[in-house]
């Protein structure tokens, strides 16, 4: 066996100027970004918080999205946004709107010039005025970087993905429209940053609705792909610092970065919601509700996320943001359902030739998946 | 505004069992019985069975525990009352229709709302003619305002089975039956009663019936003023009446008839006598001796017969036999202590009664006057002691007889056991009514369940969990399995007003 490998993988780990419980000389946050100025990370910035007890409403959302037909120049595909509202942490349904949105994806492929664009058209399972997405273009260069690396084009089943992404604002800017009121939150599942052209059209239309209302717009994110200068992760040593100074208790972090870019409109922090909790997330707010609020306005909101984040399917995780996932999220026999029923109303030849010709070039992934037995 | 009790909603199931899941805030019992509604019509529907469910995983449910027990958490499920909850698997029992009820032949609609049933889903339950009382409909614990009756000489006469463990309220149910059949003349009565509780010689029983005085008749070794000393004369004992009850071989048997087909009635005495007998070998004859000693406390001392206790005589009693077949034939009700009797003695006492009506009846019928008599029935405490496979394997008697055949001369048995599974399946499948109280046992529940009228596949777990006084009733005159309630036997004397007035006209009908 490896053995004598192991241990010698395991004492060089150890060895790593990394491999130290406490923050190190000059660490800080590490943004390649010269629009993000990150602070030095501090055992001061540490801040601790008590739940809340306050009557606004709290209203969680979260997108889900699946492939239904997907080939290089035909796609289908299913997005579904689904909304909670709590108040005093008990489930209160909408007044107005539905909570769930559920849209197919029809996409494409076009040729221009020398290069490959992708389109998508979306159809709603129920048609809603309010949730009108003509208002931006809809077609993307297919290397564009948002969507693709640099060195290969973008898939055309990421029209879905983008997609979902402009739903999960576009509902969210709906909710605070007409269902929520001075003092109420929207937590997004995710960080603030848009990254997709178009995207900001629709943060930007959310934030005014947020702005308007006097509603607190945020964002809760599972992972966080942010560093250290010491190649740290920047969850793991914010969780050394915040959990050496408050151990028992529940705590934020900030000031992190200052951030001077216009498709993230947020201030961001790291957050543990619960004492027990194994996890810290990165948490932001739209940037100019946090002037508004001030710290204690920002204890206050973290106090009534942490009283809905002690469910104990997932401590520390707020549980709308559990439930709005469990929701939103398509299941592979839902996608049979809807992919059966698309095929069955084909009922001409050439449209079915056409589907099956289209989605042969990319199946044969899935003929070696079935070999294997997967 | 009607309010409607809505415990659930039906989420999944098939024909054999619906389930759906209870509604936060109910509680809902095993054999409770629920309603589903369609336009006019409506299943009723009972409970079998009570699962949890949840949406959450299992290893996290058990992580959440331990957190609980094991750790100083405020953590909880916010959103409990969704993702934990009761699923409650139903039997459909009976389809109602504005004009009919019948058994289902089809299910729910998907995902429909289930109430509780009240008394008003009921209502087309009517009391039929010749009724037979057994108690309230019960759902669950909860006891519905609607009597439950039977056609009572179809039930009667196709023989009833009434099945409990110990303390489940047996005595209490044979009580209230045999109270209100006294309301009744389509009936007699035989209640052979080795407890003495019947009559109510020191508390209150059918002697303090307001038709007690006509129609209740009480033999006793030990008499109450005023009723009947039990004394049977030797001489009206037959040979067959010895048979399945009293333990003889072939040798003693052929030296029984032997005396009998000569000396007839004095066929007893004078085995008693006997010194010595060409025919019959000493032996045997000295065994039989012993035997009628100890049966029927008869000895000689020479030429005298000696009688040891007052239950046999030569010289009184000898119209006992025929004064209790005329009693049961007018419909009465005799009932006969045998609580001072040996268990061998009892029976041989309940044989040489029942076989006398029997053949009454059989002689009624040859004469094509058996409908001009009420029907009888003979009820039998601790039936396996006549009815039992062991007993009947060594020889038929009366009341195997009766279990067969009483039927047709509308002479039926009322057996009462706690282990019903002693009995042989072809005589358990002939009592056509089974009242079945609380059952611990899985054998003997199993017994009821193969030979009930009615599929009760799913009761068994009901079955177990039945209180004192909660019974099923099931019967080929009833075409459901209907949750009884048996009222206390005390309670009866309770009512301001008779019985028989304060009944609301409604009960469980034939069709």
């Amino acid at each position: 066996m490896n053995i004598e490998i192991i241990k010698d993988i395991l004492n060089q780990i150890k060895s790593e100027e990394t491999y130290n419980v406490d923050i190190l000389d000059d660490e800080e946050p590490q943004f390649s970004d010269y629009r993000y100025n990150s602070y030095p990370l501090k055992n001061d910035n540490v801040k601790k918080f008590i739940h809340s007890n306050k009557d606004s409403r709290i209203c969680y959302i979260d997108g889900g999205n699946i492939d239904l037909i997907s080939s290089p120049s035909f796609y289908l595909g299913l997005v579904r946004v689904y909304f909670n509202m709590f108040r005093n942490n008990k489930v209160i349904t909408p007044n107005v709107i539905s909570q769930k949105y559920e849209f197919y994806v029809l996409g494409k492929s076009l040729g221009k010039d020398r290069d490959i664009n992708f389109t998508f058209k979306l159809f709603p399972f129920v048609n809603d005025n309010r949730i009108n997405t003509n208002e931006v273009d809809l077609t993307f260069d297919s290397k564009d970087p948002s969507i693709s690396n640099q060195n290969f084009r973008a898939q055309l089943n990421s029209v879905c993905g983008i997609a979902r992404r402009f739903l999960e604002w576009k509902v969210s800017e709906v909710i605070i429209d007409e269902e929520l009121d001075k003092g109420d939150i929207l937590v997004r599942d995710g960080s603030l940053q848009t990254a997709i052209k178009g995207e900001s059209d629709f943060s930007k239309r959310a934030y005014a609705a947020a702005d308007k209302k006097e509603v607190t717009f945020c964002g809760v994110a599972k992972s966080s792909r942010l560093y250290t200068n010491k190649g740290r992760s920047l969850s793991y040593a914010i969780r050394l610092i915040g959990n050496k100074s408050y151990p028992n208790d529940m705590w934020y972090y900030h000031p992190i970065v200052d951030i001077n870019y216009l498709d993230h409109n947020a201030e961001m922090y790291f957050v543990k919601f619960h004492p027990s909790s194994r996890y810290v997330f990165r948490f932001e707010i739209q940037k100019n509700r946090v002037k508004i609020l001030g710290e204690e306005g920002i204890k206050e909101v973290l106090g009534l996320i942490a009283s809905n984040s002690m469910d104990l399917r997932f401590p520390g995780y707020p549980f709308g943001l559990v439930d709005s996932d469990y929701i939103a999220r398509v299941r592979n026999d839902e996608k049979e359902t809807h992919t059966a029923l698309f095929r069955s109303l084909c009922d001409d030849e050439k449209i079915i030739k056409f589907i099956n010709e289209n989605t042969s070039v990319e199946d044969a992934h899935g003929v070696l998946d079935s070999l294997q037995g997967i | 505004m009607i309010t409607l009790d809505i415990v659930g909603k039906i989420v999944s199931g098939d024909f054999s069992g619906v389930i759906i899941r209870q509604k936060t805030g109910v509680d809902l019992e095993l054999g409770e019985l629920l309603v589903t509604r369609e336009d006019n019509d409506y299943f009723i529907m009972q409970i079998y069975d009570i699962s949890y469910g949840s949406q959450i995983p299992e290893r996290i449910r058990s992580l959440a525990a331990g957190l609980k027990l094991e750790e100083q958490s405020n953590l909880s499920f916010i959103d409990d009352e969704i993702s934990n909850f009761i699923l409650v698997s139903l039997k459909p029992t009976l389809f109602v229709t504005p004009n009919r009820y019948h058994l289902p032949k089809r299910l729910p609609k998907f995902f429909s709302t289930i109430e509780r049933i009240t008394e008003a889903d009921l209502k087309f339950l009517e009391k039929p003619n010749q009724p037979l009382y057994f108690g309230k409909i019960r759902s669950g614990s909860r006891v519905l305002d609607i009597d439950v009756f039977l056609k009572g000489d179809d039930v009667i006469t196709h023989h009833v089975l009434i099945s409990a463990s110990t303390g489940k309220g047996k005595s209490n149910l044979v009580k209230v039956l045999t109270y209100n059949l006294l309301n009744e003349s389509y009936a007699g009565l035989l209640i052979i009663d080795p407890h003495d509780e019947y009559y109510g010689r020191t508390k209150k029983g059918l002697k303090n019936h307001p038709n007690a005085n006509n129609k209740v008749i009480y033999y006793s070794t030990s008499p109450t003023p005023g009723s009947n000393t039990l004394v049977l004369d030797i001489k009206t004992i037959k040979p067959w009446h010895l048979n399945g009850i009293v333990s003889l071989t072939e040798a003693q048997l052929e030296c029984i008839y032997l005396f009998y087909n000569r000396d007839r009635e004095k066929w007893i005495e004078n085995i008693v006598l006997a010194e010595n007998d060409d025919v019959v070998n000493t032996q045997t004859l000295a065994v039989l001796k012993r035997k009628f000693n100890n049966i029927f406390g008869i000895s000689s001392d020479g030429n005298a017969l000696h009688f040891r206790s007052g239950l046999f005589s030569n010289n009184s009693g000898i119209t006992t036999i025929q004064n209790v077949i005329d009693y049961l034939q007018n419909g009465k009700t005799v009932i006969v202590d045998t609580s001072k009797l040996g268990g061998e003695v009892e029976l041989l006492i309940g044989g040489i009664f029942a076989e006398g009506i029997f053949s009454k009846y059989k002689d009624l019928s040859s004469k094509g006057a058996l409908y001009d008599k009420p029907c009888v029935s003979i009820i039998i405490e601790e039936a396996p002691r006549v009815l039992g496979k062991d007993v009947l394997d060594k020889g038929a008697n009366i009341f195997g007889t009766i279990a067969r055949e009483g039927r047709k001369f509308r002479v039926g048995l009322v057996a009462i056991t706690q282990l019903p599974s002693l009995i042989p399946k072809e005589i358990l499948a002939n009592m056509n009514t089974k009242i079945i109280m609380g059952t611990e046992m899985s054998n003997e529940r199993s017994a009821l369940i193969e030979s009930s009228s009615q599929d009760i596949s799913e009761e068994s777990r009901n079955i177990a969990s039945l209180d004192i006084g909660e019974a099923l009733l099931t019967s080929t005159f009833s075409k459901l399995a209907i949750p009884l309630k048996i009222p206390l036997f005390e309670d009866l004397f309770n009512q301001k007003v008779p019985y028989k007035e304060k009944t609301i006209p409604r009960g469980v009908d034939f069709d």
